[in-house]
């Protein structure tokens, strides 16, 4: 995808906002989402579908007093535009004043630098790239007697945002991912692997196929242990797949309201608590290097740094601009982002230090189908996958076979023994490490492969 | 009926009987312009002289409107317009595709370009070339009965339905723990226009609504906290569904449930007989049923993300899920149904089929590149379950609306509930989760009654049962009748890479099942 230059970006959202005002509209937001994606889908060691597809829209915002409606549309012709207008604000004035409504924001903000988190590469979309990619993972599966099966994706993202009282954004991202899943042709194991990148260069298709190859390989004739509580491993992107269900908690209304697992008995929230085990931080960053944040949110309001969590202190709470407005804070929106690192002795582990150092453990490779069980405790339920293993005196002694778990997050980052070194999330905007922790709860067995 | 001229909506709505049915048209004047046939034409022409055996083009114009409130003021309306094409071409046995918003030749020139590409650069990544199951060529229009176009009702119409929720929620609570109604209403169309390389020409419009609210309390001495949700009612149809369903009428009914919910026990984990109602039973047969009889994941095609079936190939006629009353049909013809259509995105006009007869497998979800494969029978012709969720998606194999057939027999939820000594009833949903092989499940539920000597005693909360596929089905033994039946369903079924959303219904009575395992999930810890 070739990104469009300022003023090729100022037309359409130009248009929008004239359109708005023509119309009646008070106050006008309009956000042009350009967005390039292309994909490879492969299984039983062949390809199954591929694709390639351009995409842009826009979204409007129009406010009358506060009155507000949100419409978007693909169609950036002057007609278009004026139709999408003509209808925002149709919707603005049927509908009664939202007490909730924060006008946008005035003068024109810093919005943060977004070019480290683009890759002109990665941009460039070539499927005989995409072809070779998934070649090398056939190729090592089938030469192992193995049946692959993955995706290759890459994307380009251009976001512009222009709004009534003056204020211009822009941002731009690229991202790449592959997931390889390694069956044996009877159907008794798997082993998976992925990996999450901005650049295309940074992947490492072939290590990643031998890692779902040695897996599997590995995980033949898995043996039943009884449902429980055990000390756990968790490789990193099942670490990123479980953030995703406690990071809705990080929310100040909702504590504020007791409406959260962040909510203190009686009123109040626990901020200042030691929430979580001193050895975990969490931090939202539009600078974040391996996951880049988002540059703005709500109303054109500029996203900032967010400490969330310090030490296993909770020490913010992501503050909407309305909430912000009704309770005397400053809007605290954060960057849609999160990371967690690890801090004291022993951050930064590899994995191979993390299995090292439990005593009798479980090795979790890949969680599936994780959900929200109960949002009083952060709580979810959700199943190991593709590869399970016990960790026996710092190695791994056997495979197991697959658990479903019942377990709370709040719980979970209190018991967190070691953490290993962050990377990109597959499954959320995440940054996160592998994790050792203690007391992880295996409700029952399940015997999926 | 034949398909004729370009693709304006309103022309091929005016060919078509289906016009009378509608009280007017939907005021499309803002919407981006038609698609014009030469366009297809010009990229099936592209496309052949490229080398293509087969070729398609689909221009989707998907529009989509919520409306969501909490308590006594609207939060916002969301939604708009998308409108693209998608060129699929199958070149020496491979397939290519791309999608662009640009529809113009330009546009349409550059996308088959890049789908012959594609299909080119896969070559050599091809097993087994892909044929497609023979399909008569189709000439057709379809649409979803409606008889209030959703975009036409006025928006305050909606606000005021929204808004008269929470009055009655708040009214029937009387200033007790309740703390937030939020609440919703959806509406989408996707205009579809198919033309194939093998002369078919489709029109579609399809009609899908949702609405529904969540009643939040909180017990502030304790701090916890309850929700009580609107039973799914997401439907096949005009903005006429939402007006039918009691969205108002029952909310001082799930206010009240609410308020027994916050003070109520949970229950001591064991096996328990369960009831399910309706309102509650249809997500289980989604994961357990619906997905394990997809034929991608029965051949592994699924293995890297979505994932297998415990069902293989070879187990047509032989693998038992249940006994006798144990049922299942697939059907995208099914009235108010979500995956209810004309003809499926590659051209296969919609049929209804079993996949579970008397407790035994005996079909499979098709598409047509599966030819030849289990689940095809005798005539060799797919079963029509392709579906992609726009314009920019693949089009591949999704579920239909898979359901289970009542009793012949005449049976109330009140003679279910009459056999159990010491059970629970659940109604509604809440966590639903299941392995990649759909074997192990969780399901939470909205609400529960502890059931002893055969009557509802008192309100439960927090509860989850497990159980296996196929052991759970088996430990059916009592199904409600015709008049028990319910539709619901869902607008976001997930699978693919890139993920895309299918919109499915389920229609099931209620039904009881021996001894399945219930867990208490209020601490988490379990």
């Amino acid at each position: 995808m070739e990104l469009w230059s300022e003023a090729q970006a100022r037309r359409p959202l130009g248009r929008a906002l004239r359109a708005a005002k023509l119309e009646g509209a008070g106050e006008a937001l309009a956000e042009l989402t350009r967005q390039g994606d292309a994909n490879l889908r492969f299984a039983n060691n062949g390809v199954t579908t591929s694709g390639e597809m351009e995409r842009h829209a826009l979204r409007l915002e129009v406010a009358i007093g506060a009155r507000h409606a949100t419409l978007e549309t693909e169609d950036l012709s002057e007609e278009g535009l004026s139709e999408l207008a003509a209808r925002a604000v149709e919707a603005a004035k049927a509908l009664p004043e939202d007490p909730e409504h924060v006008p946008l924001i005035q003068g024109q903000p810093r919005y943060p630098d977004s070019h480290a988190a683009y890759d002109a590469a990665t941009a460039a979309a070539d499927p005989r790239a995409r072809a070779a990619a998934a070649g090398i993972a056939i190729g090592v599966a089938h030469a192992a007697g193995l049946l692959a099966a993955g995706y290759v994706h890459q994307f380009a993202s251009q976001r512009c945002l222009l709004g009534s009282p003056g204020f211009f954004g822009s941002a731009v991202s690229t991202g790449a991912d592959f997931q390889v899943t390694v069956r044996q042709p009877d159907g008794s194991s798997s082993g998976w692997a992925g990996a999450a990148v901005v650049r295309t260069g940074e992947l490492d298709v072939a290590a990643l196929a031998q890692r779902a190859i040695q897996k599997a390989k590995d995980w033949r004739k898995p043996v039943a242990l009884a449902p429980g509580a055990y000390t756990v491993v968790l490789e990193a992107q099942a670490v990123g797949t479980l953030l995703g269900y406690l990071d809705g908690a990080f929310d100040q209304r909702d504590a504020d309201e007791g409406r959260s697992a962040l909510s203190r008995p009686g009123g109040g929230t626990r901020l200042g608590e030691q929430v979580f085990s001193e050895r975990v931080s969490l931090v939202s960053d539009p600078h974040d290097t391996v996951q880049p944040g988002d540059g703005w949110t709500e109303g054109g309001q500029p996203t900032s740094r967010l400490v969330v969590v310090d030490k296993g202190v909770l020490t913010g709470l992501r503050v909407s601009r309305y909430w912000a407005q009704k309770t005397g804070r400053p809007p605290a929106p954060g960057a849609g982002n999160l990371r967690l690192s690890g801090s004291g002795p022993g951050a930064g582990q590899t994995l191979d230090d993390l299995i090292a150092g439990c005593e009798r453990g479980l090795l979790v490779t890949h969680v599936w189908y994780v959900r929200g069980l109960n949002p009083q405790t952060a709580s979810v339920t959700g199943l190991t996958r593709d590869a399970t293993f016990l960790i026996e005196r710092g190695k791994i002694t056997s495979p197991v076979k697959n658990f479903r778990f019942n377990q709370s997050l709040v719980d979970w980052l209190k018991a967190v023994e070691a953490v290993g070194q962050v990377e990109q999330a597959l499954d959320g905007p995440y940054a996160v490490p592998p994790l050792r922790v203690r007391d992880f709860q295996m409700s029952s067995r399940s015997d999926a492969v | 009926m034949n398909f004729s001229g370009n693709l304006s909506r309103r022309a091929w709505l005016k060919s078509t009987a289906i016009l009378a049915a509608l009280p007017s048209l939907r005021a499309l004047a803002w919407l981006p312009s038609r698609a014009p046939r030469s366009l297809a034409q010009r990229a099936l022409r592209a496309a052949a002289a490229g080398g293509a055996s087969y070729a398609d083009v689909r221009f989707v114009r998907r529009t989509e409107e919520d409306l969501s409130s909490r308590d006594d003021h609207i939060t916002g309306v969301r939604g708009g317009v998308t409108y693209g094409l998608g060129v699929r071409v199958l070149r020496h046995g491979a397939f290519g595709f791309a999608a662009t918003p640009d529809v113009s030749e330009a546009g349409i020139d550059r996308a088959v370009a890049r789908a012959l590409a594609i299909a080119e650069a896969n070559e050599a990544l091809v097993l087994a070339p892909v044929t497609l199951a023979p399909e008569p060529t189709h000439r057709d229009t379809w649409q979803t009965p409606i008889e209030k176009d959703p975009f036409r009702v006025p928006f305050a119409r909606k606000a005021q339905l929204l808004l008269e929720v929470n009055r009655a929620a708040r009214g029937a609570s009387g200033g007790g723990p309740l703390r937030a109604v939020e609440g919703f209403l959806k509406g989408v169309s996707e205009e579809k226009s198919f033309f194939s390389s093998e002369g078919s020409e489709l029109g579609q419009e399809i009609f899908r609504v949702d609405g529904g609210y969540t009643l939040s309390a909180v017990d502030d001495r304790s701090g916890r906290f309850e929700h009580r949700r609107f039973p799914n009612s997401a439907y096949g149809a005009g903005f006429e569904h939402l007006e039918r369903i009691g969205l108002v009428e029952r909310a001082p009914e799930l206010a009240r449930d609410l308020r027994e919910k916050l003070a109520a026990d949970t229950v001591a984990p064991g096996p328990r007989d369960l009831v399910l109602a309706a309102d509650h039973l249809w997500l289980t047969i989604h994961e357990t049923i619906g997905h394990s009889t997809e034929l991608d994941r029965v051949l592994g095609d699924e293995a890297g993300f979505a994932g297998t079936s415990f069902a293989a190939p070879g187990d047509l006629g032989s693998l038992r899920y249940g006994g006798p009353l144990v049922n299942f049909v697939a059907d995208k013809t099914t009235p108010g149904g979500l995956a209810t259509c004309g003809y499926d995105d590659d051209g296969v006009e919609t049929q209804r089929f079993d996949l579970i007869k008397h407790g035994l497998l005996v079909g499979f979800q098709t598409t047509r590149d599966q030819v030849g494969l289990p689940g095809f029978g005798k005539s060799g012709r797919s079963s029509g379950c392709s579906y992609a969720e726009s314009w920019a998606a693949v089009p591949f194999q999704r579920m239909p609306n898979v359901s289970l057939v009542p009793s012949a027999t005449t049976c109330s939820v009140e003679d279910l509930i009459a056999g159990v000594q010491d059970g629970i009833y659940v109604q509604g949903n809440d966590s639903w989760s299941i392995d990649q092989q759909r074997k192990n499940f969780q399901f939470g539920g909205d609400f529960f009654w502890e059931i002893k000597h055969g009557k509802l005693t008192r309100p439960l909360r927090q509860i989850a049962y497990q159980g296996n596929t196929l052991d759970f089905w088996s430990k059916l033994d009592g199904l409600g009748d015709a008049s028990e039946r319910r539709l619901s369903g869902v607008f976001n079924d997930g699978k693919g890479q890139p993920g895309q959303s299918n919109a499915v219904s389920h229609g099931t009575p209620c039904a009881r099942f021996r001894q399945i395992d219930v867990l208490d999930v209020s601490s988490g810890q379990r």
